[in-house]
């Protein structure tokens, strides 16, 4: 059911970003995709779980891309949102307004640490599609 | 084409990429790649607030363009779009007026509407409360104050009250927004609704693009947009500071 409301919600930012029709739906259950491989590793500790997550996403998303002649964002942006540590991001400034540095300090050092695992997963996951999809590149179109 | 008119299309078409939020090395790409198919070459250097694009025939001739970029947001059917004419214009190398006829349609695909929007922000704020452990009472709180929220960026955007203001108000209006809901309903989880509907606000997707500039060595490019979503935090989190306080000292710290 989980997965479910994640593709809801990249449903809701892929309005926001401007998609229509068959590739609204097709990010939005990219957003589903990343939800279930993040519960799946949910034993695995946040860092290693977002990264898995988003690995899974970039993945799908470099798929899709290639198989929908579309750039890589259309899929992967609004798939990305369910997993963004918004919460960890409005806590640590809630700490930092407050005073409380310490907090500040450990919140705020999670929710880096968590957007650095998903961007290392995005950049992971497109460099091991480049070096698969090496033949395809190397046919040379002009 | 001749070397002024590749300039201006290449740098139209990579300014165009920018503003609808593509990827630093998209834009940059996209026009090496154009120039490369009629023969030129091109040296572009690209930040989110500006595009520099130098076109060279190898014989002597050179072109130097620079846009400043004030405004961008995430269109992704422009860069879908422009993606697409990028890749036929390599393929064909067609003439410079089915170009520019084709940018002008780009320019204007369609947006959402405003209800259009306003409903997309419900279901994104309902659908993380759900996410977030809440029950149907909280993801109907979260409906409404997304709407609410939304509007609020909305009314500041078509008045241009810029970002920093609206980021205060949009905090704001979401905790004052489930407060209200709360006196509604006795026993909301008001912090979940808060969350929630903050995750509209939330600049982590700004915070994760700045990541990737980083690791894939744009370091301006990663700067510029960290420190974005550090101003983005900080006002969304002064806004709900303040909201708090007042909405504590309007219910007597009942509430």
């Amino acid at each position: 059911m989980e997965v479910f409301y994640a593709a809801l919600a990249s449903l809701g930012f892929g309005v926001f970003f401007n998609l229509r029709g068959r590739k609204l739906f097709a990010a939005a259950a990219g957003g589903g995709i990343g939800w279930l491989f993040y519960t799946l590793a949910a034993a695995q500790g946040p860092m290693m779980q977002n990264f898995i997550a988003s690995l899974s996403i970039t993945a799908y998303a470099e798929i899709m891309a290639r198989t929908q002649r579309a750039p890589v964002p259309v899929y992967l942006t609004p798939a990305l949102i369910p997993l963004v540590p918004g919460g960890s991001i409005y806590q640590a400034m809630l700490h930092a307004l407050n005073g409380e540095t310490d907090l500040f300090l450990s919140t705020g050092l999670l929710a880096m640490s968590v957007t650095g695992a998903i961007a290392l997963g995005v950049v992971a996951a497109s460099s091991a599609m480049r070096l698969i999809f090496l033949r395809h590149l190397a046919r040379p179109s002009r | 084409m001749d070397i002024k008119r590749l300039s201006d299309i290449t740098t139209e078409i990579g300014f165009q990429l920018l503003t609808s939020g593509a990827e630093i090395h998209r834009v940059e790409d996209t026009i090496c790649r154009i120039a490369a198919a009629y023969g030129a070459r091109a040296d572009v250097f690209a930040i989110p607030a500006s595009l520099v694009v130098t076109i060279g025939d190898g014989e002597g001739h050179t072109f130097t363009q620079t846009r400043r970029v004030y405004h961008s947001d995430s269109n992704l059917a422009r860069v879908d779009a422009l993606n697409a004419l990028a890749r036929h214009i390599c393929a064909r190398c067609p003439e410079e007026a089915e170009i520019l006829a084709e940018l002008g349609k780009i320019r204007n695909l369609p947006r959402y509407s405003l209800r259009q929007q306003l409903a997309a922000a419900a279901l994104g704020a309902g659908a993380f409360a759900l996410l977030f452990g809440g029950g149907i009472p909280e993801a109907a709180a979260a409906l409404v104050v997304g709407v609410a929220v939304r509007f609020v960026a909305t009314v500041m955007e078509r008045t241009d009250g810029g970002s920093t203001l609206s980021n205060i108000l949009g905090g704001a209006a979401c905790v004052l927004g489930a407060g209200l809901c709360s006196l509604v309903w006795r026993g909301l989880e008001r912090d979940t609704v808060i969350i929630s509907v903050l995750m509209l606000l939330v600049p982590g997707l700004l915070m994760t693009n700045s990541m990737r500039d980083l690791i894939a060595g744009d370091l301006v490019t990663g700067v510029m947009k960290s420190a974005e979503a550090l101003l983005v935090a900080t006002c969304v989190a002064i806004g709900v500071m303040c909201s708090l306080a007042v909405w504590r000292w309007l219910t007597m710290g009942v509430m």
